[in-house]
Formats: C-alpha cells, structure tokens, sequence
C-alpha cells in the first residue's frame, strides 16, 4: 500500500516534467483514425495452483467516424470447462426437504483452451477541447458480449467470461508526456444456463447462474519516458503507465430444480469489491507496432476472477486504408 | 496572315484580362498547425490522413511542434477544407492553417474578393496592398483554426464576395 502510494506520488511528481493516453488495459476517450484499422492481439495469464490459465484474444478495431469507433474481441481461454465445476451447487435430502448448498473452489482445475465468443464494443467521443500539447475528453461507451462460457464467479467479466452488456464514460486529460483518465460504467451480465455433473451418475444437472451486476472505476496514469525531443517517427517511445482497475458486484444467484438463489457460502459467488493496482511499460516502435506489457497485483481486497499476478502482453498496429 | 495575328491578339488580350484571378495566384505548400497531440504515433496517424488526399504530393510533420507542412502535385486543385477534415479524420483540431500562395502584382484592398478553383477567397483585416511573388496567407474560419483564435476573428467575417460565385474563404496576411 505504501508502495502504491509512493508510486502515485512520483507519477504526480513527473507530470510537471512533461504520458500518454495509450494505456495497456483501460481505453482513453480518443478515438481510431477514421477509416483506420486496428489489430490488437494479447495475452493475459496467471498461476492458479499448478496450472497456468491463459487468455488470448484478437481486437480488430475500426474508425468509423472521426469521433466512433468500434472494436469486436474473439478470445479464447482455460479459465473454465463447459460445465459448471461439479461442487458448484449441491443438494440434499432432509425428509422431504431439499437443502441446496455451495461448495468450496477447487484450486488449479486444469480445463482445455475454448473459445469464449466475442465481444463488441463502441466508443463516442462527444468532448474534445484541444490544445497544443493538450487535450481534455469525455467519450461514452456501450458493448455487448456474446459468449458461452461456464463462468463460476460473481464477478461479470465482458472480455472473455460473461455474456451480458456494458456501458459507461471514459474522461481523459493529457498534457504534454502526461496522461490521465478515468473510466467508470456499468456492467450488466446475462445468465449463463449451463450443467453440473451429477455426483450419483444420474446425467447433469440443469444449473443456471445469474452473475452480479457491477460497477468499474478505473483510474490510468501515462508518462512518456522517451524520446525527451522528438526528432523522427523511428525513435521508439517508452511509456510507464500505472493503473487502478477497481470493480463491486452483487452477489451471483444460482437456480437449480427451479430453487432460486441458493445460500451461497463460498466468496467466488459472494458479492464483493476491490481495487487492483497495474504497472506497465510500452515500446510504440516506428511509430506504429505497439508493445505492452503490464502485471496486475491486489491492492485492496482481491478478485475471485483471476489469482495474482496476472501478466498482460500485447501487441498492437494501425493499418491505414486508402478511404 | 493578318487575320490570324490579329485573332491572336485578341485571345492574348482576354487571356490578359483573366489572367490576374485565374493564372497569377498558386498554392506553393500549406501549413497546419494540430492541436490535441503529443505522440509520434497521433503524429503519424494524421500524416497518413493528409496522404490520404488525391492532390497531396508530400506531407512533412514537425512532431516536437505538432505542425505538418504540405505540398501539392503539379496543376493539382487543393482544398484546404479537405486538409482541415483530414486533421479532424485523425482525431485532433486544427489549430491554424496557412498557405504561401504566389502572387503576382494582385492589389489588394480591404474585403478584396478574387476567385481560385471555384471558391472566393476574401482578405479580411488587409490595408491596400500590392501582392507579388511568394506570400503568406493564413485561413480564418471554424475549420482552419482553434476556438479561442475562431472566437476572436469571428466577427470580422462579414461577406463581401458573391456568394453566387462560390464557396467564401476568408484570408488575412
């Protein structure tokens, strides 16, 4: 905590020197190039016990106008199986009474990599005040997210585990090398109707989740490093960039032989919150092929999504059509 | 003989008559300065805008001081309004936009008008002057620079031109 915090100081510090709005994990409120396209393919993975659970994902993003642009992200993963984990929810038998119940998580399942679906995403910018060196924008976003994954959390996650729709403002200032910007929506999942094995061999069991809905604040912090002076578009720009990914989420109700909501004792379904602090480094090459590579850690609580750290890289380019 | 030079001399005598609005004014090359960047990669993305443009020979940005200079193929119609878009295509503002157009001996007085390539181009702000050889003109107007310039230009704008006769540029020197 005192580190973050001495982190946070230093990049307040450096902003009087001279960041940039190309932030590894969290979109700025500028846009693509109108007609421009984007390719963004990346990588996030963390140790989860003995396994390793990997993400990849390819975002093509395209300028629709000056001021929209729209992105689709196909991503696969082996964060889950096809179906729920088999101590996902159980039963009992009391007399003629039926005790539904929770179980704990298993650390480290391995799963085989599935494709999760796609996800959709656009982005309006509707403020722009430019300056020399500067600017201060607000953009809306809104996506949606269409995918079939077995997701066992509370937490929403768009990109790659929750099928459901998102929205939000993303505002963003940069000054000189500075950059900063906040991001704070709405996440708004859809159910996933899934199965569990039976135990008792009986065939799987009908099982749906209704995840929580959330709310994201995210809070990005750019420095451009080098060059100091720019002298040609073959100078590599070094960027440091820290950011605070922070979401809270109701708790996930599971629905099974028709019984709604079932007391839930594990905190993977339990509602929750948490802020999660993210340093990164890119490397913009020839002023276009885009490196980024940045590490996720706890900062206050922890989410039940993933485990720590998570490790992202990407690798990005602009391709200009002739329109 | 003497019917054919004396043909000749009247198409020479009505070129001459045209000649101070439609041969003796020329883009050389356009300045214009962008507001909202500071990265190579902004820097590179409204480059690859301007190149875009049919009538652009080549497009040098100056990256430390977010200014890019432009030069037109030969006999090419520039637009500068299409140059402006480009910036804006990019996803910055323009911050201002210049041009060093060739002249030659064109007297100019206070709202003076002439037409180039199907627009007027008004000066506005410009005592009796005579223009010859290379000069800077900068464009005043919404599209050709920043707000807080625009707001303070805006009610000099008054138009002098015949609209009939096309599209109104205001210039100033």
């Amino acid at each position: 905590m005192k580190r973050c915090a001495c982190l946070i100081i230093s990049f307040l510090y450096l902003r009087n020197l001279s960041g940039q709005e190309l932030f590894p994990l969290n979109e700025p409120a500028s846009n693509v190039p109108k007609n421009a396209i984007g390719l963004r393919l990346f990588n996030q993975s963390y140790g989860e016990g003995k396994t390793i659970r990997g993400l990849d994902a390819l975002r093509v993003m395209y300028g629709v106008l000056p001021r929209l642009t729209i992105m689709a992200t196909a991503s696969m993963s082996n964060h889950h199986g096809s179906d729920f984990p088999a101590n996902l929810a159980t039963h009992t038998h009391n007399g003629t009474q039926t005790v539904y119940s929770t179980g704990g998580y298993v650390v480290g399942i391995p799963y085989p990599y599935r494709f999760n679906g796609i996800s959709f995403y656009a982005k309006y910018r509707f403020v722009s005040v430019d300056g020399q060196n500067k600017h201060f924008r607000m953009a809306a976003y809104g996506g949606y997210s269409y995918l079939n994954v077995a997701h066992d959390e509370a937490e929403p996650n768009l990109l790659d585990d929750t099928k459901g729709y998102g929205g939000g403002l993303i505002t963003t200032y940069l000054k000189n090398k500075f950059a900063v910007s906040l991001t704070s929506g709405v996440i708004i999942p859809q159910n996933h109707k899934g199965s569990i094995p039976d135990p008792a061999g009986t065939g799987p069991v009908p099982t749906e989740v209704k995840y929580g809905r959330a709310v994201e604040y995210n809070l990005s912090f750019g420095y451009l490093v080098f060059p100091r002076k720019y002298e040609n578009y073959n100078q590599t720009n070094w960027s440091l960039y820290l950011e605070f990914m922070g979401k809270t989420y109701e708790k996930a109700k599971i629905t099974q032989f028709g019984f709604k909501d079932i007391p839930v004792s594990t905190p993977l379904l339990q509602q929750g919150n948490y802020i999660d602090v993210c340093p990164g480094i890119q490397a913009i090459i020839r002023s276009n092929l885009r490196i980024d590579l940045s590490v996720k850690f706890p900062m206050i609580n922890k989410s039940y999504a993933h485990f720590y750290p998570v490790y992202s890289i990407a690798i990005q380019r602009y391709f200009f059509t002739k329109k | 003989m003497t019917v054919k030079i004396r043909l000749l001399s009247v198409v020479s005598a009505f070129m001459m008559l045209l000649s101070p609005i439609t041969l003796l004014a020329q883009f050389k090359w356009v300045e214009v300065g962008v507001d909202g960047l500071t990265c190579s990669q902004c820097s590179r993305s409204v480059e690859m805008s301007i190149r875009k443009l049919d009538f652009v020979q080549d497009v040098e940005m100056n990256l430390e001081h977010t200014r890019g200079k432009i030069t037109f193929k030969p006999l090419a119609k520039v637009s500068v309004e299409k140059i402006s878009q480009a910036v804006v295509n990019a996803g910055f503002s323009v911050r201002y936009l210049q041009a060093g157009f060739n002249f030659e001996n064109l007297a100019i007085n206070k709202n003076y008008c002439f037409p180039f390539e199907g627009k007027q181009y008004q000066f506005i702000q410009t005592e009796n002057k005579i223009l010859n050889g290379e000069v800077l003109i900068k464009f005043v107007g919404k599209k050709y620079q920043s707000a807080k310039e625009y707001k303070h230009w805006k009610s000099d704008l008054i138009p002098a031109c015949d609209k009939l006769k096309g599209e109104i540029l205001y210039v100033t020197l």
